[in-house]
């Protein structure tokens, strides 16, 4: 049996989580010696109520089966003691002490990585604001990485995907439990295209509510940096912004709409420091690496003309209802639908379920 | 011996003459009528048998006997309460015979008072047509409906005594006059448009339902007006011609729903049955088959407000009507027709949280629920829909306040221009409106060319329409058209019959 079977047994028990699990190494030596150490040994490092649990784990798991078993599902375990475990993710408070990697991927074999984070329910500038970042940093051979959430997240993988890029999706379930399960094929994608999804949970831990927190932070331990699209006040991508400050990385944002409520945490994180992203050239000069300047920001109208230039101006990410439009233009049904649909058709504006129309 | 007397019963909106005769014999005391269900018979034989007593007339000792023909029609019973004790009474010589040129119907009461029924008019209106001089005995409270058809002597009474009296020269009485005329141009203005402020996008859509007699869904937040709009579709239409309000008024009849006070319904319905209404209540039928909502609609609106509560099998039988424009209900040995040609209004909420496009509240609804949602909207029922419009909930104090809201009569008038095309166009067809025209009259009556069709065609791909929503654009665009009075869909008409699509559309989800 090999000392890596018994940090996954570790892991199978809850309540070992990395600070625990760093005692037990520091009093034992390995986790092959804690393992079998006495009850009362044990909760003299990680109290007794853990230690009872991890003596009726034990009677159930026989380590070297459970580490066959979790392999013969294609799923690899990153320990702490293993080369290939990811450089970053090692250097912040509490690494996880391991991480189950469903996908072929060498974390290092890339040099680029960054994360995407944002709401669960974007607007559709949020949305294509992704999409462009995503998939221009894709082509740039930048690893993204999010939490396969729907949403910004999912918008973030599937870019990269679409463009053959590398993208890792980090979980608050364990792999075989993928969360939401619209995103399945999602993540089997993901995987396909030379990616990964990776967890500190078992592969068969439920998503829990209180998993999703400690989540965020090796979202953002992986990578140097962290940008946040869309995020309202108390986002959860907000989190994933505490945790790149504590853990030292960037934190970079993504203006919106003083009107949008999806922008609201966004542009409070600017407000306090965060840099604001406008393009690709903006993330790259703030991890560091000089860039072209290309900026093309909020250009994108430059070509109308006449009544769509006006129409336009009234259309913002946050949107308007058509109702308010039609008063606001003062034009005939007719026109108005001719000039609202010709916008659309051009990918200038987007409709949404409820009325509004969105600047995309 | 033996008495003739006429009566007759509904029959769907028309109507049956039924004989009444009364044999009375020798033997033993019994009382048998033949031709009415069980259920029925005893109740009317306690009827006839109280009121004849109390009337101060005697009930014959020896063998009654009743038959109502003809036997195959099924009768519901107490409308022949009258006409049998009058046979009985002339057949026990206590009152001459019973002229043939009467028909008599009312129900008794145990002292021998008539009481009104239902489906009079029916019956006074078959009696006209026939021409045959008929004349009708009603209850006084039946006698109005009776007399708003024309050629027809109408005679109403309070109490079998003075039906006895009256048939035997003892009084006077002439037959009730009533002008109907008058009665149908009282009617009075109901709910108007103008009282709506702002919602010019749900008002668009009413008119244009209005005018191409489409079916509407209105989804928008509770408070945002949806009922509120509903509820003017009807003042929008033009109004019911003559000939029209008798043959709404004969199915409000039928249901037993007229009042003395208003026995002539001259208002285009609007019909609106709470989500838990069952089949039966809403198309109709029961023992003795009733019209239901879709036919108490016919001519008018009818609302189905939540339509996402009402139950499924309840939504599906709505589809008879809507394709026929009639409905046909079975009954136990034969199927009765009712008209019920209406236009649908369905409301619901945006999603399932309801306030997705509420300026006060938030949504909480994800995306996927929101798809869900929307996927369950569009169910069969919603292939019928011609005009999907998005209400939303705005503070209109800001933006309209100072605006004068047009008239729902100034609405019919661009209505009414645009329904004299329609008739124009579909002489010599079947149809009658843009909303009737299957996929062969839209190729014939609403092609589109040119930069029309160009958009069309665009937009069908990048909005991602479902195949079905070509059908609709194409018919709404035509009424569209038909408003402005141009001969040919231009581009503006497609693209607002497009905005009707709402749920046709593919929204981009995570
Ligand atoms: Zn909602």
């Amino acid at each position: 049996m090999e000392e890596k079977d018994f940090w996954i047994a570790f892991n199978h028990v809850m309540g070992i989580g990395p600070t625990r699990f760093q005692k037990l190494l520091n009093t034992f030596g390995d986790a092959r010696t804690a393992w079998r150490a006495g009850v009362k040994e044990l909760s003299e490092v990680i109290g007794p109520g853990i230690a009872q649990k991890v003596e009726e784990e034990r009677k159930k798991i026989e380590p070297e089966k459970l580490r066959e078993k979790i392999e013969s599902k294609n799923f690899k375990v990153l320990t702490l003691q293993d080369d290939d475990y990811p450089s970053l993710l090692r250097n912040i408070s509490n690494s996880p002490f391991l991480l189950y990697m469903w996908g072929n991927l060498d974390f290092r074999q890339f040099d680029f990585f960054i994360s995407m984070v944002g709401t669960r329910r974007p607007t559709p500038y949020g949305r294509k604001v992704t999409k462009i970042l995503a998939s221009e940093l894709a082509r740039e051979k930048w690893v993204v990485v999010s939490g396969l959430a729907l949403g910004i997240d999912g918008e973030a993988h599937s870019s990269v995907v679409q463009e053959e890029g590398i993208t890792v999706g980090v979980l608050g379930s364990g792999l075989e439990v993928i969360y939401p399960t619209s995103h399945r094929r999602l993540a089997e994608e993901i995987v396909e295209k030379g990616g990964a999804i990776v967890s500190e949970y078992p592969p068969l831990c439920p998503p829990r509510a209180e998993n999703f927190p400690p989540r965020n932070r090796i979202i953002s331990g992986l990578t140097p940096g962290v940008v946040v699209v869309e995020a309202p006040k108390r986002s959860g991508a907000l989190i994933t912004a505490d945790f790149a400050l504590e853990q030292g990385r960037e934190v970079m944002a993504v203006p919106g709409s003083i009107f949008s409520p999806q922008s609201e945490g966004t542009n409070n994180l600017i407000a306090q420091g965060a840099k604001l992203v406008q393009n690709k050239e903006d993330i790259l000069e703030t991890l560091g690496f000089s860039s072209e300047k290309t900026r093309k920001s909020g250009g994108e109208d430059s070509h109308l003309q006449g009544d769509e230039k006006e129409l336009f101006s009234f259309i913002d990410s946050s949107g308007i209802f058509k109702e308010e439009l039609l008063q606001l233009t003062g034009w005939e049904e007719g026109k108005f639908f001719r000039v609202l649909l010709s916008l659309e058709l051009q990918g200038l504006v987007q409709e949404l379920p409820g009325g509004k129309v969105f600047r995309l | 011996m033996l008495a003739k007397v006429l009566s007759a019963t509904a029959w769907g909106v028309d109507a049956r003459l039924v004989e009444v005769e009364v044999d009375v014999a020798s033997g033993l005391p019994s009382f048998q009528i033949v031709g009415l269900p069980d259920t029925a018979v005893q109740e009317a034989r306690e009827r006839v048998r109280s009121a004849v007593k109390n009337s101060g007339f005697s009930f014959p000792g020896g063998r009654v006997t009743v038959n109502l023909a003809p036997a195959s029609l099924k009768k519901s019973g107490s409308e022949f309460d009258l006409p049998i004790a009058l046979g009985i009474l002339a057949a026990t010589g206590q009152m001459k015979f019973v002229p043939p040129s009467v028909v008599a119907l009312g129900e008794l009461s145990l002292s021998g008072e008539i009481k009104p029924i239902a489906g009079v008019l029916p019956v006074a209106h078959f009696l006209s047509l026939e021409g045959k001089n008929y004349r009708l005995f009603l209850a006084q409270e039946n006698t109005k409906e009776g007399a708003l058809v024309e050629n027809l002597e109408v005679y109403g009474f309070h109490h079998l005594n003075e039906v006895c009296d009256f048939l035997q020269d003892k009084i006077n009485l002439s037959p009730t006059t009533l002008d109907r005329e008058a009665l149908f141009s009282a009617g009075g203005e109901g709910e108007d448009l103008s009282e709506v402020k702002g919602q010019r996008g749900g008002k668009r859509a009413l008119e244009i339902a209005a005018a191409g007699g489409h079916h509407l869904l209105l989804i928008g937040p509770p408070g945002s007006g949806k009922t509120m709009l509903a509820r003017r579709l009807p003042s929008l239409l033009p109004p019911l011609s003559l000939d029209e309000a008798i043959e709404v008024t004969k199915i409000h009849s039928v249901a037993g729903f007229l009042s003395e006070e208003r026995p002539l319904i001259s208002q285009r319905p609007f019909r609106a049955p709470h989500h838990t209404i069952s089949d039966v209540a809403l198309i109709g039928g029961g023992q003795w088959p009733r019209p239901g909502e879709v036919s108490l609609a016919h001519h008018g609106v009818l609302f189905l407000d939540e339509a996402l509560e009402f139950r499924r099998n309840v939504l599906e039988a709505l589809r008879e009507p809507l394709e026929g424009g009639k409905i046909t209900v079975a009954r136990a040995s034969t199927t009765i027709t009712y008209p019920a040609s209406f236009i649908l209004v369905l409301a619901c909420n945006p999603c399932p949280c309801g306030y997705l496009g509420d300026t006060k509240k938030t949504c909480t609804c994800s995306y996927q629920q929101i798809a869900r949602y929307r996927a369950k909207l569009s169910g069969p029922l919603l292939d019928r829909i011609d005009l999907q419009v998005e209400v939303p909930r705005l503070d209109f104090s800001e933006i309209a306040s100072e605006k004068k809201e047009e008239t729902s009569q100034e609405v019919r008038e661009r209505v009414k221009k645009a329904r004299q095309i329609q008739t124009e166009r579909f002489r010599g067809e079947k149809i009658h409106l843009n909303g009737q025209m299957s996929a062969r009259y839209l190729r014939r009556f609403s092609p589109v060319e040119g930069e029309a069709k160009k958009l069309l065609e665009a937009s069908m791909e990048s909005l991602a329409l479902s195949a079905r929503a070509y059908h609709r654009i194409l018919k709404v665009a035509r009424t569209i058209a038909d408003l402005e009075q141009s001969e040919t869909i231009q581009l503006e008409h497609v693209a607002e019959a497009i905005h009707y699509r709402s749920l046709d559309r593919k929204y981009q989800e995570p």
